[in-house]
């Protein structure tokens, strides 16, 4: 292709997916059949799917770890595990559900939908998205090679010093999940700096920054919070390893600091849980509305409070550290702002009960899981509000409380926005509808299960019983608790497999979606389901937030032009556009 | 070529945590060959101004 060809001025196509342009561009997008094909797809509709199946995968296994190590804890002095294999077991639930679950289903998630809802062809550096896909899935067996071998990290997901030094862990278990999780934060970094690209510079003509969905807010701000974050906990685990491996003490004493691995530690842990949930509670703001069948109350407030958490989020670090005796302003401060970020969170629980309030909501499996969603929301935020406040946190810190906490923002604010969003979006992945009797049941067993699982951990960490410990003596007032924890686990377990087995029924004998089976208002809506390789056959043009309900709501003026578009069919090519008003600027040629 | 190099590169940190050189040595060598192929020709020339 000559360079002349690049500087023409794009001509519009009429949009029809039947027409020989269509065709044109299925032939110049496709991925290529067999295996070696497979293998080099860099669709990103293709590398999204296989993040959210291999995030399942992981989200299984350490969900089946913590199946195990709660039947030690059903009742006291059981022997089910030995101290040893309850540390490995608890240490690979954490480390695989928080950083090879929670942030890569949302990668999956976000890289499947970002190029469909911002009206562009693929990410804008596809090859890169499938390296930053392969790479995580290396790390992930690159960590369970360690724990197939007998070397499973045993010091707790945050890995403490000097705990986790050689001196009290010679074999090389530490050493697979440090080099585990560089390797996952190259994939991370990486996978971030894509979305930041993609999302600033690739949007459709006429989607402003203003009209961009609060689903695209969400990735941009922690695409922009990992680039600030990973470095540190980067840091902090190649120093790691190079105290154990060359006797550098950079933790180990006399000379080295035990505290410096928690500071780099939770300067990339704090803003890391809002990562793992704001592109979560982004779908919820986006998906929910539209089952409410109205706008989201609150855009403008809602994309702010997005973007403020995760600023806030990155000065509130020091709140897991209250107990290790850092100067009282330190404490103070660290105190103040922890309490302050709920200020943005409740903007946008706010927004989701007035959306709900003012509008007619469709009583269906995604809905009842965004409420669902809402409810735990609450519960999460008030318990990490209490921890926020010093002196409670003196009480609680390393009790049953804080696991509490951990699992309602982890799961309930993670977990149960994902499956809203699974039954959400899966008609326009697969063309079929989740079925919705058998989505009744997965819901209610999951939410039950989840809440009488997790809410009486609360109460045993103010009855003090410490998080991490293999079991606990008989008679202290722990016995019930703990086995309705277990059950309620279980149940909680039950709920998701019949998730898995809707999604195999619904494949197979699921009632057919078409493009649009929500009245959805978004672009990716637009498209036919599953979208085709190239997405767009002719790339649209925006006038408003909501193009597909501009006639009903007279929002603006102008309207939208779906018919009409750039076909750009003279190779792999895309648009580029401005960062604040999506205006055209440049012609791409994707490899 | 994404996959190749991911595997490049993990094979190096399997060099790393069982402390073979020769193996770190190697999958350097070979994921900056698979970087070379990766960016050949380079991505600017892909693009012009409207």
């Amino acid at each position: 292709m000559t360079a002349a060809e690049y500087d023409r001025i794009p001509r519009l196509a009429v949009r029809d997916y039947a027409s020989p342009l269509a065709e044109k561009l299925h032939s110049l997008w496709e991925t290529k059949p067999g295996v070696i094909g497979w293998l080099a797809s860099v669709d990103h509709k293709e590398i999204g799917l296989r993040y959210i199946v291999t995030a399942f995968i992981f989200l299984i296994v350490g969900g089946i770890e913590a199946l195990i190590f709660r039947i030690q804890l059903t009742q006291p002095n059981l022997t089910v595990l030995t101290p040893e294999q309850y540390n490995e077991l608890f240490t690979m639930h954490g480390a695989t559900m928080i950083l090879w679950y929670a942030f890569p289903i949302l990668t999956g998630f976000s890289v499947y939908l970002q190029p469909l809802v911002i009206g562009t062809r693929d990410m804008a550096m596809p090859r890169l998205n499938a390296f930053t896909y392969w790479l995580f899935v290396l790390s992930g067996i690159y960590l369970y090679v360690g724990f197939a071998i007998g070397s499973a990290p045993n010091a707790g997901w945050f890995n403490y010093v000097p705990y986790a030094l050689k001196t009290f862990n010679p074999s090389l278990n530490i050493d697979f999940y440090a080099l585990s999780n560089i390797l996952l934060g190259i994939s991370t970094t990486l996978g971030s700096l894509n979305f930041v690209v993609t999302l600033l510079h690739m949007r459709a003509p006429g989607m402003s920054i203003n009209r961009m969905p609060i689903l695209s807010w969400g990735t941009l701000t922690i695409s922009v919070g990992n680039l600030f974050a990973m470095p540190s906990v980067t840091l902090a685990f190649f120093l790691l390893w190079m105290d154990r491996q060359f006797g550098t003490h950079f933790y180990a004493q006399p000379t080295g600091q035990p505290l410096l691995w928690q500071h780099l530690f939770w300067m990339w842990g704090h803003p890391w849980v809002y990562v793992i949930v704001l592109p979560a509670i982004s779908m919820v703001s986006d998906a929910l509305p539209v089952l409410c069948r109205r706008p989201l109350v609150g855009y403008t407030a809602v994309a702010l409070a997005t973007v403020l958490t995760m600023v806030l989020g990155f000065g509130v670090w020091l709140h897991h550290m209250f107990a290790t005796g850092l100067p009282g302003l330190a404490l103070a401060f660290f105190s103040a702002v922890s309490i302050i970020i709920v200020i943005p969170s409740a903007v946008s629980a706010f927004a989701w009960l007035a959306t709900i309030w003012t509008g007619r909501p469709i009583l269906n499996t995604a809905f009842l899981f965004f409420a669902g969603f809402i409810v735990v929301f609450v519960i999460g935020g008030v318990s990490g509000f209490m921890t926020g406040s010093v002196p409670v946190d003196w009480q609680l810190t390393d009790t049953y409380f804080v696991v509490a906490h951990i699992h309602y923002v982890l799961i309930g604010w993670n977990l149960f926005a994902v499956m809203g969003a699974s039954y959400f979006w899966f008609p326009k992945a697969f063309g079929k509808l989740l079925d919705e009797r058998l989505g009744r049941w997965n819901f209610w067993l999951m939410f039950v299960g989840f809440n009488v699982g997790f809410f009486p951990m609360h109460i045993l960490g103010l009855l003090g019983m410490p998080r991490r410990v293999y079991t606990y003596p008989e008679g202290v007032g722990l016995d019930w608790l703990n086995l309705i924890t277990t059950v309620g686990s279980y149940v909680f377990a039950i709920g998701f497999l019949l998730f898995i087995i809707n999604i195999v029924l619904s494949l197979r004998h699921g009632a057919e979606a078409g493009p649009n089976p929500w009245d959805a208002p978004t672009l990716e809506w637009t498209t036919p389901s599953p979208p085709p390789p190239y997405n767009y056959v002719v790339l649209p043009t925006l006038a408003t937030r909501t193009p597909l309900w501009e006639t009903r709501l007279e929002e603006s003026p102008f309207q939208s032009d779906l018919g009409k578009g750039f076909p750009l069919d003279h190779g792999k090519e895309t648009l580029a556009t401005s960062t604040l008003d999506g205006q055209p600027e440049a012609i791409l040629r994707i490899r | 070529m994404p996959l190749l190099l991911a595997l490049a590169l993990t094979i190096l940190f399997a060099g790393l945590v069982a402390k073979l050189w020769w193996l770190v040595i190697a999958s350097l060598l070979l994921g900056l060959v698979f970087q070379l192929i990766w960016l050949w020709p380079r991505p600017q020339l892909a693009e012009r101004r409207l």
